[in-house]
């Protein structure tokens, strides 16, 4: 009967139980999908983080390691097969030294080209080179990477402009730089008494310094003799030798260091190197070991040589000299600092 | 007057608010988490800079050398050639003009020979000393004194040392 008494009990305000399942499988589903949504936005939202962390990552493989292969820097870019050898670009010295840079890995990872044709000249193909062994991952990101001494104004760079929004990292380092330097005093040729000179190098002493940031490393850098006291006309009658020293010790194999590089150049007054024989030298002559020549040779760290100077005068002492680490200096190692922008 | 009649309208409300709360709730949450993970990401680009500069300050330039750049700031309290070589490696980028800019508090931790216990003294405080940001991150390096500064307290002792140099650093 319509119009009964409100306040007594009746089953007109419950539920059906049609709707409360089907309400039920709506909220549940609702929750669902909004989870999802949620996952969603997270991915949306964290493409920042992602940017941060790569740029992160990027620096550290930079900056902590020596790349794969350690010495990739001495890599022939021009051959396809020691490209293809080339899996990542490190630049530090070596895997135990973070934060200290090789300088001519430096001067290889900046030399690049973004030519069609750049696989087959010395430099890296800019950008696929760079993001298959230094960014790494599925994403098609951008970069840029820059480096600036401190003591020099210009950076260099690889990488073009960046928007405003990016993943960035900055490092602070220290840049090895190559090249141990010997001063050679020569004598006035009234009181000298040799033509012919060797400068004695046992490797074995060289790479006995544990700490790779000061070590002589001549099987990967070049070594510089820088001839001084000149007095008078001297010319050096021949490109130098090298003459190598079996292990078990006895008589050394002498050789002459080839035409095409790397090899040992003679540099009158540290200008271009001479083309012929005799060749006039002057004060600050140095005797030019190209990087990689030792390597070339066949040497290892163990090695014993003496390098062959020839002269058409008595400039020289009848004692040898020692390439060491009493005679001979390598530079101080020069701070800069290193941004890698990732979007 | 209050009846019965509307109850399936007001379950329908209820319902359609929770369901309002829940989704509000949700969409919060998601964006709340990652807040703290992109200051993570900052906090520790500050922290490996700062590890970077002492690093760097703590290497020799020869292997002759008898100390570190570090080594020698801290063992002639040389101060000012510290706080200049510290920010200009952590201020500088790869553009000249455009400079970072942090700043930083260092203290020194030592054994104490009276206390037998950790002491420390300042080492750095910067001019108008305005650290009050969560965001700072402490960076620390363990250096080796062949004896104690001259500025050092007393109570530290005079012998070979080695202390905890600790610099707090922040973005202003």
């Amino acid at each position: 009967m319509k119009g009964k008494r409100s306040w007594l009990p009746d089953e007109e305000g419950q539920l059906s139980i049609d709707f409360i399942i089907g309400f039920t499988i709506f909220m549940i589903s609702f929750i669902f999908v909004i989870s999802m949504a949620s996952g969603l936005l997270v991915g949306l939202q964290s493409r920042t983080i992602d940017y941060d962390a790569v740029a992160y990552r990027t620096s550290v493989v930079l900056v902590e390691d020596p790349g794969e292969p350690r010495d990739w820097h001495l890599l022939d870019l021009t051959i396809p097969a020691d490209r293809d050898s080339l899996k990542r670009l490190g630049l530090s010295i070596s895997r135990l030294s973070p934060g200290l840079l090789q300088q001519q890995k430096v001067d290889a990872f900046f030399n690049w080209d973004s030519s069609a044709g750049c696989t087959g000249t010395e430099s890296l193909c800019y950008p696929d080179e760079y993001k298959e062994k230094l960014i790494f991952g599925d994403y098609p990101y951008s970069f840029n990477i820059a480096l600036r001494k401190l003591n020099e104004s210009t950076p260099l760079v690889v990488g073009g402009n960046y928007p405003p929004k990016h993943g960035y990292s900055r490092r602070v380092v220290k840049i090895k730089q190559p090249g141990a330097i010997m001063t050679m005093n020569i004598t006035n040729p009234l009181y000298g008494v040799m033509k012919t000179t060797n400068i004695s190098m046992e490797f074995s002493d060289l790479y006995g310094l544990i700490n790779p940031l000061y070590r002589f490393d001549t099987l990967n850098e070049r070594t510089i003799i820088t001839i001084q006291n000149v007095t008078s006309i001297v010319n050096i009658t021949s490109i130098p030798e090298v003459c190598v020293y079996p292990p078990e010790g006895g008589t050394p194999t002498c050789l002459y260091a080839p035409g095409s590089s790397p090899t040992i150049l003679v540099k009158p007054g540290g200008g271009p190197p001479c083309t012929a024989f005799p060749c006039q030298i002057v004060n600050g002559t140095e005797i030019y070991i190209e990087e990689g020549f030792f390597s070339r040779i066949g040497l290892d760290e163990f090695s014993t040589i003496e390098i062959r100077i020839a002269t058409d005068q008595n400039v020289f002492d009848a004692f040898p000299y020692d390439f060491n680490y009493y005679t001979a200096t390598l530079a101080a190692p020069e701070p800069a600092v290193l941004e890698v922008r990732v979007w | 007057m209050v009846n019965d009649s509307g109850q399936l309208y007001t379950i329908e409300g209820i319902s359609a608010g929770l369901l309002m709360i829940v989704t509000a709730y949700l969409v919060v949450s998601s964006t709340t988490v990652l807040t703290p993970q992109d200051v993570h990401i900052t906090d520790v680009q500050l922290e490996q800079l700062g590890n970077d500069a002492l690093a760097m300050m703590d290497t020799r330039d020869s292997y002759e050398d008898e100390r570190s750049p570090l080594q020698e700031y801290i063992l002639n309290d040389d101060t000012t050639t510290f706080t200049q070589a510290f920010l200009l490696y952590c201020n500088s980028s790869t553009s000249v003009t455009d400079m970072d800019n942090l700043r930083f508090k260092s203290t020194i931790n030592y054994y104490n020979r009276i206390t037998k216990e950790q002491a420390n003294y300042t080492y750095h405080m910067p001019a108008g000393y305005d650290y009050y940001r969560e965001n700072a991150v402490i960076v620390n390096r363990w250096v080796y004194l062949e004896n104690k500064p001259p500025g050092a307290p007393p109570d530290m002792d005079s012998g070979p040392q080695i202390v905890l140099l600790e610099v707090l650093l922040w973005r202003v």
